[in-house]
Parts: structure tokens; sequence; C-alpha cells
């Protein structure tokens, strides 16, 4: 066996799990989206693009614009607040440790377990939260009910959640710039704003790039945070494309329109993921291609 | 010498015999699984217990598996990959013509005549699509009008509410905006319960959710637009309910503002007597109020189906099926989740009788039931309930006419029904 035959041979069982559990399904579910019945129907009937039609009339395009939303708010604001924490943690300061620990253990919480906590903090009538704008003379605020607001809640909730992750990830970015950079640069008289912008932040740019790419794809994957807080509503202002295709899958029992929708997702996360990949290239980022 | 080994021959010889009739018994058990929602974990498992006791041939084990507005979609998951059990307790009759689709429903005709005959007529009516028995009522609940019987006299209401209209001005004389209360809870949200307390109101007021051929909606008629109206200006007009929702994953029926005191009336089913009890509510319940026709009600249904897993299965599930459908468990039951009984019989086991003078509350959703109706049994009704519901929602908003958000819904329905050939 050559050089070439072994390579083929230790991929195999990788590539074969992931043409079982990746690719294949993928394939599976295009087919299906031509065609209706239900998740239990034997006989599923051609309908052509009928199923695209109905997800780019309907609600499906709704939810599409509102995982669109979803996902700009979620990705700048933890993608931000991420960078700015992960700075403040690197500062050499006594006692900084002690603060790491408060930004990661919401990521180690199980989901549904804050979302309950949220639920029950977040409640208009007897929540903490209200109570204390209450008692400020601020006006109540209905976070889950208000068609405008409860989209701003759960980006809140998800950038609680999860920037954490991007704390690591920035911390260990700013870790890896070579203490010799910023000292040279002290030397030269930069103060402290001057070294961010000159020295930390270009060599911080593939790691953003890739943050943003990973934050990117978690986002417009959102389903658990919505199933617990909100369940789609009110009036379907926090429908994700995700929730949609559970809903109609496993509620309505739609699987084409399901598949036709998932189908929609694939396509747009693999185009905003290359197009993301392209930028990461530009700046110079090795490995990504 | 010679007699030790024969002794060690006969002896093995007897724990050989003894091996090989334990393995033939253990061959001849069938072991079936039982899917539970409504039922507890421990109330479950005590049936299968008893039964087990009972039953040598036949092992059965109960599973809980998650709340019931979840449980139609662990089923059919389940039912897509092969997993599921051979029998399910919990879940809705009109949940049967999407599960028949699996073509693993076994249907009951000639198989339970016996249960049939003791059941309500009423409720095994909603049993059967397209002539066939789909499944089995083992127990069943409405909804009524709970109250709090303090904010009432303090209000200086005498009695509570029998119409829509007096619910009106109650709730004008119970609600303290500035105290963050209101007289009565309107249910937000596209979820079934939405849709379900909707019903009741569209029947009360002489409306129907479906034309009798079940092939266009009904439920945008006056009645339903009347309906609607009654609960949009109790929200926006008089200002007597809460603008948002006490929905909680998995429950929606509100009933935490009633329990918190935020309303001091609730639609809501007999299940939470106990909830309320140990907010310590001094509550009363009274009938859903009467529309403009008369009263009525909706009937959940706890049903059982039983699945094709193979003959001795299926023998075994309907053996245990019979048993569980006696008077002595179904009163067990009711006692436990505190759902009304599908049989006469029931009433008369002393467990019952005993249950009903320590919670007299039960008495009015059992008198309530008179005014009972049904949901239709379509495999159309989820899509349609959710099509209605989102539009009820809307409307609840205020972000749509009521009449506009009906016909909407009308309009879909008609379309959704057409798709099926229902």
């Amino acid at each position: 066996m050559g050089e070439a035959g072994l390579g083929y041979l230790l991929i195999l069982p990788t590539f074969g799990l992931t043409f079982l559990f990746s690719i294949l399904p993928l394939c599976i579910t295009f087919f299906y989206s031509f065609f209706s019945g239900s998740l239990l129907g034997a006989n599923h009937t051609f309908v052509g693009i009928q199923n695209y039609q109905q997800v780019l009339q309907g609600d499906g395009v709704a939810s599409l614009g509102v995982t669109a939303k979803y996902t700009v708010g979620f990705v700048v604001l933890s993608c931000v607040l991420g960078l700015l924490v992960a700075l403040l943690l690197n500062l050499r300061l006594k006692g900084i440790e002690a603060f790491r620990t408060f930004f990661i253990i919401p990521l180690v919480v199980p989901i549904v377990a804050t979302g309950f906590v949220w639920v029950s903090l977040f409640n208009p009538f007897f929540g903490l939260v209200n109570r204390v704008l209450r008692a400020i003379g601020m006006p109540n605020i209905d976070w889950f009910n208000d068609p405008h607001v409860a989209i701003v809640t759960v980006i809140l909730f998800s950038t609680w959640q999860f920037f954490g992750q991007n704390i690591i990830l920035f911390l260990a970015a700013l870790k890896a710039i070579p203490a010799e950079y910023l000292e040279a640069a002290e030397i030269d008289g930069a103060n402290s704003m001057q070294k961010f912008f000159r020295i930390s932040l270009p060599l911080l740019v593939p790691s953003i790039a890739l943050i943003t790419v990973l934050t990117t794809i978690t986002a417009l994957q959102t389903f658990t945070q919505i199933y617990i807080l909100t369940q789609g509503g009110p009036v379907g202002s926090t429908t994700t494309s995700a929730f949609y295709i559970y809903q109609q899958a496993f509620v309505l029992f739609n699987t084409g329109t399901a598949d036709a929708l998932a189908t929609v997702l694939f396509a747009i996360t693999m185009v905003i993921t290359i197009l993301q990949m392209k930028v990461l290239k530009r700046f110079g980022a090795e490995g990504y291609e | 010498m010679g007699a030790t080994i024969g002794a060690l021959g006969l002896t093995v010889s007897a724990f050989g015999a003894a091996g090989v009739k334990q393995a033939a018994a253990a061959e001849n058990v069938t072991n079936i699984t039982i899917w539970t929602t409504e039922l507890s974990a421990d109330e479950g498992n005590k049936l299968a217990n008893q039964f087990n006791a009972s039953h040598k041939n036949v092992h059965v084990t109960s599973q809980y598996i998650t709340k019931p507005d979840e449980f139609l979609q662990k089923i059919t998951a389940a039912l897509s990959t092969n997993s599921e059990p051979e029998i399910v307790i919990g879940g809705d009759p009109s949940w049967g013509p999407q599960l028949l689709q699996s073509g693993k429903l076994v249907a009951l005709n000639g198989k339970v005549d016996a249960i049939n005959k003791r059941i309500y007529p009423g409720l095994l009516s909603a049993e059967f699509y397209k002539g066939k028995q789909v499944g089995i009522p083992y127990g069943t609940g409405d909804y009524a009008l709970y109250y709090n019987k303090t904010d009432f006299a303090n209000a200086q209401i005498a009695k509570p509410p029998s119409s829509w209209k007096e619910v009106i001005a109650d709730s004008l004389k119970l609600t303290d905006a500035s105290k963050n209360h209101y007289g009565i809870y309107v249910p937000f949200g596209s979820e079934e319960w939405t849709v379900w307390t909707f019903e009741g109101m569209l029947w009360g007021n002489g409306g129907q959710f479906l034309s009798k051929d079940n092939k266009h909606a009904m439920f945008n008629s006056k009645a339903g637009v009347d309906a609607l109206q009654t609960w949009v200006d109790l929200i926006h007009k008089y200002k007597t309910a809460p603008n948002t929702s006490f929905a909680t994953p998995g429950n929606s029926d509100g009933s935490p503002a009633f329990a918190s005191h935020v309303v001091s009336m609730l639609v809501d089913g007999g299940w939470d007597v106990s909830t309320f009890k140990q907010a310590k509510v001094n509550f009363g319940v009274t009938f859903f109020p009467k529309g403009s026709k008369n009263y009525a009600t909706n009937a959940g249904i706890g049903n059982i189906w039983v699945f094709n897993k193979g003959s001795d299965q299926t023998k075994a599930a309907l053996e245990y099926l019979n048993w569980f459908m006696q008077p002595k468990q179904l009163a067990d039951v009711a006692v436990s989740n505190g759902a009304l009984p599908v049989s006469g019989d029931v009433l008369k086991e002393p467990e019952y009788k005993n249950y009903l003078k320590q919670n007299p509350e039960q008495k009015v959703f059992a008198e309530n039931m008179k005014y009972v109706h049904t949901r239709p049994t379509l495999v159309s009704y989820p899509e349609i309930s959710k099509v209605l519901g989102a539009q009820i929602d809307k409307a609840l908003h205020g972000q749509i006419s009521v009449k506009a958000a009906l016909d909407t819904a009308a309009q879909q329905a008609d379309a959704i029904l057409k798709k099926n050939n229902e």
C-alpha cells in the first residue's frame, strides 16, 4: 500500500461517519423537499418546487427575516462584548482570574435551566427585573410578549449565555501575541490605545474573523432558547428558521415544507461561511481555504 | 465413589432441569412497554406493578415521557424510527388520524366491545376516524371558570358570573391597574390552549368550528367574531385583562396569573385545583360562562393507543388495556391526576366517592360536562389549530381586526382541508 493509499485508509472512518450522519441526511432532506406528505405518511407526492414557493412566500420567509435580525444582534453583541471583556481579563491585575469564572459560568450551565431562570426573572408582573425597574420609577417592560421587545430579550439571553465562549477564544488569541511587540512599542512611546489599535487589533483580525464565522453559524441554528423562552411568539416575532422547521416537521407534520426551508437555510449558511472564509483569507489567516 | 458420582449427576440434572424450566417460563413472558404523559411516573409504575403481580405471562414496563404539549412530537419521532412502545397512555383523540398514517396503529374495532359499552357515547364518538376505532378514552376533562372568592367579596360581587357579559361587568369591578391586578386572564399565544378555549366561546355563541361535511371552516361566523371580540375588548377596550402572556414552557393555561393573584378569574381545568390549593388561593369554580346562546365547554380526552409490534405484543397490550380500563383502575387514575371518569361505574368506586367528598370543586367540572363539545377528529386539525392560533394571537395583540384575523385563518383552514382531502 502506497502513502496515498494509507492516507485514504486513515481518513475512511471519519469520511464514512461524515457521509452517514451529514452528507446522506442532507441529500435525503434535499430529495424530500420536492415532495408533500407527513412524517408518518408512507405516500409522498411529488410537488416540484411548490414547497420552496410556499416557504419563500409565507411564514418561512418571515422566519428567515427573524433569523437575520437575531444573527446580526447576537454576533455583534457577543463578539464586541467578548473582545472587550477578554481585553479586561488580559490586564495584569491582582485577582482578575476570579472574574473569568463569572463570565464562563453561564456557558457551562444547561441552556434549559438558565432559560427557566430568565422566564422567572423577566416576568412582567412578578419578575425581579421589572420590580427593580418599578422601584426606580421606570415603566414595566413586557420582555417576552411585546413583539418589538421579545427578539431583543432573546438576543440578550443568548449573548449572556454564550459570549463566555468568545471570551475564551479572544483571550487565547491575546495571549498568543508576542509580548516583545508590545514592549518594543512601549519603549518607542506608544500609549495603550496606540498599542491596541496599531499592534493587538491587526494581529487579532484572523481570530476575530474565525470567531465571527463560528458565532454566525451558531446563530443561524438557534432553536433551544426560542423553544424555552418564547415558543416563537409573540405573533411569530421570534420564530427563527430552525424553530419554524421544527414546527413544520414535528408539530404540523409538513415534512416537505420543513425540508425546503432546511435546504434554503443550509444554502444561506454555506454562502455566508464561504464569504467569511474569503475575508479570512484576505486578512492573511492561514489554513481556512 | 460410584454413588457419589451418581448423586452428583442427579443434582446436576435437577439443577439443569430447573434452569431449563426457568428459561422456558421466561420465554413465555411477553414484555411490553407503556409510555405515559398525564399519568405521573409513580402512578404509571404503581399500576404496572399491580398488573405484573397478577399476570404471569405479561410483563409491563411503564415510562413517563414528557408533558402533554410535547407528547405527540415524541410519539411521532418514535414511530418514524421504529422505537415506539406497544401502548401509549395520554394525548387527545384528534391526534389519532395522524398516528393512523404510520400504519402501526392497531384499530380496536371488535377488540374492546365490552369496554366500549361502558364509556359515555359522546366521548367514544371522538375515537372513530373513517370507520376505524383509533383509540379508547380513559379519562376526560373540561374547563370551567375559577374565581377568587376573597376578591369577589371585597368587590361586593355576590355570585360568580354565569355569562361573558357578567364576566365583563365583574372584571371592571375587580381590576385595579395601579396595583397590577386584573379581572380575568385571556390566553395569548398560538398554542392549542388558546384555540381550545376559543372553541368553547364559539360554541356558546351557537357557532360551529367546521361545516358538517368538514370541507370548510365556520369559525369566522358572527358567533366566532363575537367570541374573539369579547377577548380583545377585555384586553384593549376595558383593560380588565393583562396585556401579556403567562404561558410557561409546556403550560399555556395561564395558571401562574391566578396563583400569583394577578387576576381574579381564570378559565382552566380541574388539574389545577391542587395547584391553587397549594398556592393558598381562596377560590371557587363555576361553569365556563355562557355565550349568547348557551353554555359550552370543550373536552380534553385522555386517550390510549395500541401500536402493532407483533401479534404476541398486541395480544399482551390488549390484555393490559382490558385490565387498565376496569373501574377500580380508572378510579385510581382519576384520583391521581384529577381527570374526570369516562364511565358511570367509576363514580360508584369507594376511592372516587371519597375523592369527590374531599374535592367538591371537581363536581363543577363533572356537571359542566353536560355542555361538552369535542374537537374534530381530522388529520388537518393540528394544522388548522396552529393557523387559527396564530391569527387569534395577532388580534389579541391588536395587530389585526378580529374579522380579518378569523377570515384569514378560515381561508388557510379551507386550503389545509382541501390539501388533506378530508
